[in-house]
């Protein structure tokens, strides 16, 4: 019974394969849909940092299916492949190479976690292949990564607003307290130089690890340097609410000013630390994402259009997760799909890095993005935002209808 | 585990400042009754086939494997977020600083489950049997104890006391996916320190590596927590490898 089953199988096989030969009339390749193009994606889907990818993550799935259901690229549909780093440079690595080699993916987005990017370098050089990615490290230079773009700026850039706003305020004692990252690295250098070079006293210098379940022995130390500004440079949005919380804890009253991951998620930053968690904290965040009334500025028409496609997109699409409202990591993300689409397809359809690293240089007119106004990527520097795209905000936590946030100063 | 015991009070009284207190206590039995019996199972399972081999450094491996089991089973279910917990109890200001109450839990715990462990060891006629089979498992076995039940007991009750300090300390430690792995490499050094198999090593292994780590931190910078830590711990496996309150001793034949 079973044998006639097989049998059976086999015939209908047989039988369709012998049709399709036959209903196949020779030459006709011009018909034929164009071949998926494979894109990888490798960000940090577990560990830490996993969370703090998420909003960029649903930004790259939403522009896969709008593109998808337009023509893909070039007439080409979209194939994602994912990669987990776990913010781990030698899983990093792994996953690239799996990618690259047993894939065959065409182009890159991600990592997000500058380690990583740095460490996959060498296989993305050797095979040629663009990449778009989130990465803030400074080593993330055109010599070392010439496929390479980074589609937000340099922490060094992020860093040195941070330092300069110290100066500006007339800060004479600064404390720093950071994570152990690679993009943090690059931010708290390039601080404390800045420092220096104001003639600041940087009166003390603390850092911990990713997802720490305490701070306080950090904090403590700084606190005994007795600073009038503490600069909190985190690359995750949890630690950020961790390290609010144990300032609390303590019982200190002192001013502060993050970095982007302290601006861009207030959701996540309270839901540790409480509603007064940004009592004392200034943050940074992007200026796509901000508005000015004193400049008669609501923000970009094309951000808050994105903001109120991605709302119903967001609820959708949550998984039983808390509400994720960092819209703009999620334009971000978007961007890094988008980037790599608007560079093919201007080229004709070619994908490798060469030509894609060529055209993203000599036609910034040329790419479209969300989170950038004009991209500034150039021969010298593959990152796409200057300095004057960072710009801090008061009250994160305070955001307009489009969530937008108000600068500083408005 | 003790990540799981957190996760048990995220599910079960997340903000616990507006649960009643007994509730918030039979929540905590609830959560302790379950990852005794959780830990019971995975004990089964790890000693299923080892059969009857006294081999006593599998639980290391299996310890770290199952760890990395429940966070890959987490992040599934629960998704990559740090999960945060309120505390049923308001903390106390102590040296101008907030304490949480969730400190002082731990504390109680870790007191009550020492004299607990105490009594059990050595007043009971399973918690004898659970301490002859540590002192000698070919002649526990020979002198016809059950040795599977016994090690299974054992298991539970490491679940018994992991999963009610996870529960109580909920609101202090980090509830995330990765962050078991962490615990687990932390609670090594702990136990090296005091005296691996020792109770009264395990009392005052954590808090030395707390102290340290923290004092660490405080002197030198958080990027020296780590390297001191395993300085210590290489130290003391040079000069005292049995830990502070491991007594070697010889096996009679």
């Amino acid at each position: 019974m079973r044998a006639n089953h097989v049998f059976l199988r086999l015939a209908l096989l047989a039988a369709g394969a012998a049709t399709a030969f036959v209903a196949t009339p020779s030459g006709v390749d011009a018909q034929q849909p164009k071949p998926p193009i494979k894109i990888g994606l490798l960000m940090t889907l577990s560990g830490p940092g996993a969370a703090a990818n998420l909003p960029t993550l649903m930004g790259v799935d939403m522009a896969l299916q709008e593109f998808n259901a337009h023509g893909g690229i070039g007439g080409r549909q979209i194939e994602l492949v994912k990669g987990d780093d776990e913010a781990n440079p030698t899983t990093g690595v792994d996953e690239a190479k799996r990618l690259v080699y047993q894939e065959r993916i065409e182009a890159l987005v991600g990592p997000v976690a500058s380690a990583v990017t740095v460490a996959i370098l060498p296989t993305l050089n050797e095979a040629k292949i663009a990449n778009f990615t989130q990465s803030g490290s400074a080593l993330l230079t055109p010599e070392n990564g010439p496929y390479q773009f980074a589609v937000i700026g340099s922490a060094a850039y992020s860093g040195a607003q941070l330092a300069e706003y110290a100066a500006q305020v007339g800060a004479k004692r600064v404390a720093l307290i950071s994570d152990d990252s690679a993009a943090s690295l690059s931010g708290t250098q390039e601080i404390k130089a800045r420092l220096k070079a104001h003639g600041i006293t940087l009166t003390g210098v603390q850092q911990y690890k990713f997802h720490p379940t305490d701070v306080t022995p950090q904090l403590l130390s700084l606190r005994a340097t007795n600073p009038e500004y503490l600069i909190l440079y985190s690359a995750s949005q949890d630690d950020v609410g961790t390290v609010q919380k144990d300032i609390a804890e303590i019982g200190w009253n002192i001013k502060e000013i993050g970095s982007l991951a302290a601006g861009l998620a207030p959701d996540l930053v309270m839901q540790k630390a409480g509603p007064d968690a940004y009592k004392n904290l200034l943050a940074q965040v992007v200026r796509t994402i901000t508005y000015c009334p004193k400049e008669n500025d609501p923000g970009p028409a094309n951000m808050i259009a994105f903001v109120q496609h991605a709302i119903p997109y967001e609820k959708a699409h949550r998984n039983g997760g808390p509400p994720i409202t960092d819209f703009y990591s999620m334009a971000n993300g978007y961007d890094l799909l988008s980037a790599i689409k608007q560079a093919i397809e201007a080229n004709g359809g070619k994908t490798d890095g060469p030509t894609i690293a060529k055209w993203v240089i000599e036609h910034p007119e040329d790419l479209k993005l969300l989170s950038i106004k004009q991209t500034k990527a150039t021969s010298q520097s593959h990152f796409m935002f200057d300095p004057s795209n960072f710009v801090l905000v008061e009250n994160p936590a305070q955001r307009n209808e489009n969530y937008m946030y108000k600068r500083a100063g408005c | 585990m003790l990540v799981l015991g957190g996760v048990g009070a995220v599910l079960l009284a997340p903000s616990g400042a507006s649960e009643p207190m007994w509730l918030w206590f039979a929540y905590l039995v609830v959560t302790t009754l379950a990852l005794g019996a959780l830990i019971a199972v995975q004990g089964y399972i790890t000693l299923l086939p080892l059969g009857y081999s006294g081999d006593s450094h599998s639980w290391l491996i299996t310890t770290m494997a199952v760890s990395v089991i429940i966070g890959a089973a987490m992040l599934i279910m629960l998704g990559p977020y740090s999960a945060t917990v309120s505390s049923p109890l308001r903390g106390v200001m102590l040296f101008n600083m907030y304490i949480p109450a969730s400190y002082f839990f731990a504390i109680v715990l870790l007191i009550l489950w020492y004299i607990a462990l105490r009594w059990f060891l050595s007043s009971t006629l399973p918690g004898l049997a659970i301490n002859a089979l540590s002192q000698d498992f070919d002649a526990a076995r020979a002198a016809g104890l059950k040795v599977r039940r016994l090690q299974v007991l054992a298991f539970g009750i490491s679940g018994l006391i992991v999963g009610s300090v996870g529960f109580a300390a909920a609101p202090v430690i980090t509830i995330a996916p990765e962050a078991g792995l962490k615990y687990v490499i932390y609670g090594f050094i702990a136990s090296v320190i005091g005296g691996i198999g020792n109770n009264t090593g395990a009392l005052v292994g954590g808090p030395i590596v707390g102290l340290i780590s923290a004092f660490a931190t405080f002197k030198l910078g958080g990027e020296f927590e780590s390297l001191v830590l395993v300085l210590v711990l290489v130290a003391m496996l040079l000069i005292r490898p049995k830990g502070i309150f491991g007594a070697t001793s010889a096996r009679r034949v």
